[in-house]
């Protein structure tokens, strides 16, 4: 028995090296296929790591003690109280609103001011764990102010590289990035932030802030002792979320399972290669007594071990690629997100263990394939056995297309949704492995016969398709998700556009921090709105004033409406008798237009704060209306009767007379035309999904890739048809060209199945997967444009892997080349 | 005319010269066979007089060309106008049929002629096999496609590496039959490399190919 398998040996290990392409073409898939895996899984990793450090509560969002009144502000000798009292989780902090100046930034050393950003005085020695000790980066130790921090979106937008200046003629350091810090604030040591001019007297504390939770009974005991010109106030209700949406973090995920589908087509079609190179010899191997199974074991023990070679190499050399990228990440997701992207270490061994994962897949599948065609395989001509049968081929198809249909059909949760993503994919890849070779054959039918290379390249194209089809599988499964998601993208693209158009229907807008009063007698032209803060069951709800005019009328789409009548509905909503609602709300409680639903007690602002200023109430839905990128629940409410002065929202609509009224406001706040408005909001759209485009289009490069290396390959089999060709008088380039049309035509021929199939994903993405995890969907827009762009991409992907490989093609004709096995 | 004069060829790792000064002229429209033992050049020289290698020394002119090329192209349009290779090992193409895998040579020179075509299969007796897959082909079967493919595009030039090494008795008698009445018939000029005294003897000159030169004496 040793012998046998010392014999059996032998003959693989002179197979690989008569042959080292083969051994080659598996650590090459596998590296290709776990590089890329470890890649995505890392960025999708550090995106969710740095994405949680966001999502973490504040430090200064905490339980605080502010003044009553402005009269009697909070002092020094209260803060030592209330320390004293055994309340050391509270700190002191103080507000500076006046402008900063930035002394220089990457776009302009001319100084720039930095609106809406306070300076935040906070007493870092009673909280020295609150700012991160480590050293600041070259730029701060290169400044000579204060130490500064902020928010890393913060940061990103200041983007100031020299200098910050005060007011008071003070200079700061440009901040630290700092996960969890409030937004537009920049932070200094109350040592710092009091000098010069600024003293406490001056500038007095803003409020006592509780670094630490405090218990119910402790928030007791503090109410009860604190002198009367001090109020406390508990810890937000609704703790701030990271601005990475929902929405990026299942894309970010989806890409992660699609790469990993993606690798483990590669390493399968990869191993499935080098067994058919093999077959023949296996055939002799099993004719002269050599069992199946113990030629199968030697295969995959083979195969194992160019796996556990390669799949280590593969995830470092993903590391490695993540970590070169990991300061480009960093700046992007900071500036495009205002969250943080970590570098993913510690999630090494998970992403290790993963790619073994796939590969031990790859195996168990290329175990499953090859058992019982080893069992049979005693000749050639018993393993020609035709493909399934025309009938059996379209049943086949109607079963797949007809259990996905349902699939999709029947999917009313994200897991199902998602489940009928997977499905459509691997009913595409069935219709691919059915139907590839048949449709080549046909189009070999149709070449023309006087274009002799035209029909030798169709010809061997369709050749080819059978051994290739688990390459266009990968190749197909990437594409499609390519051009699934950019019609989806596209289509939610227009939607908001529409969506921004229609609600931005003021010319301009107002953001002040100036008291709703400060409008009093500027009640022509201006619309205030009004926030607040409410629930409807449990779900926590964003309350908004709307007005009920004409004009108003015009700028909110209703998607549905009371009885189907839009004037019907108006009248309910100006009598305060029915409200508007969002999709979100809408699919989250399953609420149509015409019900009844209880809308809890309404608190001004963000966050549930003092008492209520409207009680619980039943309310008609008298309409819904579709509001993208909002991950809450929304409810409208008649600005007659939704008005409180704590609820102002610091945005106003402006409708001035003159053009030039606008100019007006501009000492009040900062105003934006509604058109740059709205460009600035498509920009941070478009800029949203700069990430997972190029995690899509890295998937489609190593889908493409492991395409065009499978397909070179197998090249080598027709090697000696090459040199034939040539000795029967084709040039050079015509043999390139032969070569270059059969890679391109395969990847047409992909496209052109991977095109409709990404059009129903897109679909599937924005109806059910949209609906059901973001409680929103919209009309999908088919752009020809963004079609051929994905289509054309993948095509540019193939032809630029192939340039390298067909430059070196020889141009040697060796008239004793053996026939291809 | 075929003219090759005092040709050397020495591969890298053989301790002797596989030709030298290897010298013969074979006029146009005539025929040459050539027998050897097995590895004594007899495919080197076909190689070199089709110009897919070069010699070491000495010259080859055939016609107006003289080897080697100055350019590729000069090379692929010769190939391609002018000469018909029967390979060794047939060398179909795997992915056509027989009738466009003999069809290749003629449609590749614009030459084309469908009726010349069936007439050649007919002669090899391979009419039927028109719309067979190459890959489905017996050995004999192959060898009989890669002769008719070297001759339907009506060559000056036929260069048959064992055109019979296949076949039995009956079919080898009558494909050398087939491919020695075409060549005359187009005034073809036909370089035979064999193994088969036969095929051989039909040529209008006979050669043995030892120690790198050729010779008119059959061996003892």
């Amino acid at each position: 028995m040793l012998n046998r398998i010392k014999l059996l040996l032998l003959t693989l290990l002179a197979m690989a090296r008569r042959k080292p392409w083969e051994p080659a073409l598996i650590i090459v898939a596998v590296i290709i296929a776990t590089a890329g895996l470890s890649s995505v899984w890392l960025i999708n990793e550090g995106a969710r790591q740095g994405d949680i450090a966001s999502d973490a509560p504040s430090p200064l969002a905490g339980a605080r003690i502010v003044a009553s009144k402005s009269t009697s502000p909070l002092t020094r000798q209260d803060y030592v109280a209330v320390r004293k009292q055994g309340f050391t989780q509270f700190i002191a902090t103080s507000e500076d609103s006046r402008s900063l100046v930035c002394t220089g930034s990457e776009i302009s050393d001319e100084p720039s001011v930095l609106r809406n950003i306070t300076l935040l005085g906070v007493d870092m020695l009673a909280a020295p764990s609150l700012m991160p000790s480590a050293a600041p980066p070259a730029r701060q130790r290169a400044a000579t102010g204060m130490t500064t921090f902020a928010a890393p979106g913060v940061v990103a937008d200041i983007n100031c590289l020299t200098e910050i200046e005060r007011q008071t003629g003070d200079n700061l350091a440009p901040p630290l990035p700092v996960n969890g810090l409030p937004d537009n604030t920049v932070i200094i040591s109350l040592a710092g932030f009091y000098t010069g001019t600024v003293t406490p007297q001056s500038q007095p504390l803003t409020a006592l802030i509780a670094v630490a939770p405090i218990s119910e009974s402790d928030a007791k005991q503090l109410k009860d002792n604190l002198p009367a010109h001090l109020v406390f106030e508990p810890a937000s209700a609704i703790i701030a979320k990271g601005n990475l949406s929902e929405s990026f973090r299942l894309n970010l995920w989806a890409m992660g399972v699609l790469m990993g589908v993606v690798a483990l087509f590669i390493v399968i079609n990869a191993m499935l290669l080098m067994y058919r190179s093999r077959l023949p010899v296996a055939i002799r191997l099993r004719q002269l007594g050599v069992s199946a199974r113990l030629l199968q074991a030697a295969l995959v023990g083979e195969l194992a071990v160019y796996c556990l070679i390669s799949t280590p190499i593969g995830v470092f050399t993903g590391l490695i690629v993540t970590r070169q990228l990991t300061p480009v990440l960093q700046q992007t997701f900071a500036a495009l997100f205002d969250s943080a992207f970590v570098s993913p270490s510690p999630f090494l061994l998970t992403t290790l263990a993963g790619a073994f994962v796939i590969a031990l897949g790859a195996l168990t599948v290329f175990s499953f394939i090859t058992a019982r065609q080893l069992t049979g395989a005693l000749s050639v001509s018993a393993l020609r056995k035709p493909g399934p049968g025309m009938l059996t081929r379209i049943i086949l198809s109607l079963v797949a297309v007809s259990t996905t249909t349902l699939l999709v059909w029947l999917a009313n949760s994200t897991l199902l949704a998602l489940i009928s993503v997977a499905a459509v994919l691997l009913a595409g890849c069935l219709l691919i492995i059915l139907w590839l070779p048949a449709i080549t054959q046909q189009l070999v039918k149709i070449s023309p016969a006087h274009k002799p290379l035209l029909r030798y390249i169709i010809a061997s194209t369709s050749a080819l398709s059978g051994k290739t089809r688990l390459a266009v599988c990968a190749f197909f499964i990437a594409l499609s998700a390519n051009i699934g998601m950019n019609v989806m993208t596209d289509s939610f693209r227009q939607a908001t556009a529409d969506w921004l158009s229609q609600r931005l229907s003021a010319p301009a807008y107002l953001y002040t921090e100036q008291p709703h009063t400060a409008f009093e007698n500027r009640v022509k032209g201006v619309k205030l709105v009004y926030e607040g803060f409410s629930n409807v069951g449990q779900i926590s709800v964003e309350i908004r004033s709307f007005p009920g005019d004409d004009e108003a009328q015009q700028s909110l789409a209703l998607s549905e409406v009371i009885n189907n009548d839009t004037a019907q509905a108006w009248q309910l909503f100006a009598q305060g008798k029915g409200v508007f609602i969002n999709q979100q709300l809408a699919f989250r409680e399953h609420l149509q237009a015409g019900q009844n639903m209880t809308l809890g007690p309404v608190f001004t602002g963000r966050e549930r704060r003092g008492s209520p200023v409207m009680p619980a109430a039943a309310v008609v839905v008298a309409g819904i209306y579709p509001d993208y990128g909002n991950p809450s629940a929304q409810v409208m409410l008649p600005i007659s009767r939704y008005s409180p002065p704590g609820g102002f929202a610091g945005v106003v609509a402006l409708y001035p007379e003159t053009a030039g009224a606008i100019s007006q406001y501009e000492e009040m706040g900062t105003v934006y035309i509604t058109d740059d408005l709205i460009d600035l909001s498509m920009q941070t759209f478009d800029r949203t999904f700069v990430v997972t485009d190029a995690l899509n289009v890295a998937t489609l490069l190593v889908a493409g890739l492991s395409f065009a290396i499978s397909i070179s390959v197998l090249m080598l089999d027709i090697k000696p048809q090459l040199s034939v060709l040539r000795g029967m008088g084709v040039y050079q380039w015509q043999i390139k060209l032969a070569l270059l049309s059969q890679y391109m035509l395969f990847c047409l021929i992909t496209a052109l199945l991977a095109l409709p199939f990404g059009i129903f994903l897109a679909w599937v993405f924005i109806a059910r997967v949209n609906r059901y995890a973001f409680y929103w969907v919209y009309t999908m827009e088919i752009s020809i444009g963004v079609l051929l762009q994905s289509v054309l991409l993948s095509m540019l992907v193939v032809f630029v892997v192939l340039l390298l490989p067909l430059g070196r093609v020889s141009p040697k004709v060796d008239l004793r080349q053996e026939a291809a096995l | 005319m075929i003219s090759i004069d005092s040709i050397s060829k020495h591969f890298e790792g053989q301790p002797a010269p596989v030709l030298e000064h290897l010298s013969v002229e074979v006029a146009d429209g005539t025929s040459l066979s050539i027998r050897g033992a097995s590895g004594s050049g007899k495919s080197t020289l076909l190689s070199l007089i089709a110009g897919f290698d070069t010699p070491d020394r000495g010259t080859i002119t055939i016609g107006r060309h003289a080897l080697p090329f100055s350019d590729s192209k000069a090379a692929d349009n010769f190939r391609r106008d002018e000469l018909g290779v029967v390979f060794q090992s047939y060398n179909l193409i795997d992915c056509l049929n027989v009738w466009d895998n003999i069809a290749f040579t003629s449609r590749l020179k614009g030459n084309a002629d469908d009726e010349y075509q069936h007439h050649i299969m007919h002669l090899l007796a391979i009419e039927t096999l028109a719309k067979k897959p190459a890959h489905q082909l017996s050995g004999g079967e192959q060898q009989r496609v890669a002769i008719a493919r070297a001759l339907v595009h009506k060559p000056t030039l036929v260069l048959a590496d064992e055109p019979t090494g296949n076949l039995d008795e009956a079919t080898s008698e009558m494909v050398a039959s087939a491919l020695y009445q075409t060549c005359a018939s187009l005034r073809t000029t036909l370089v035979v490399v064999t193994h088969s005294n036969d095929v051989a003897d039909r040529a209008n000159m006979l050669r043995w190919l030892r120690h790198g030169q050729l010779s008119a004496d059959a061996p003892c």
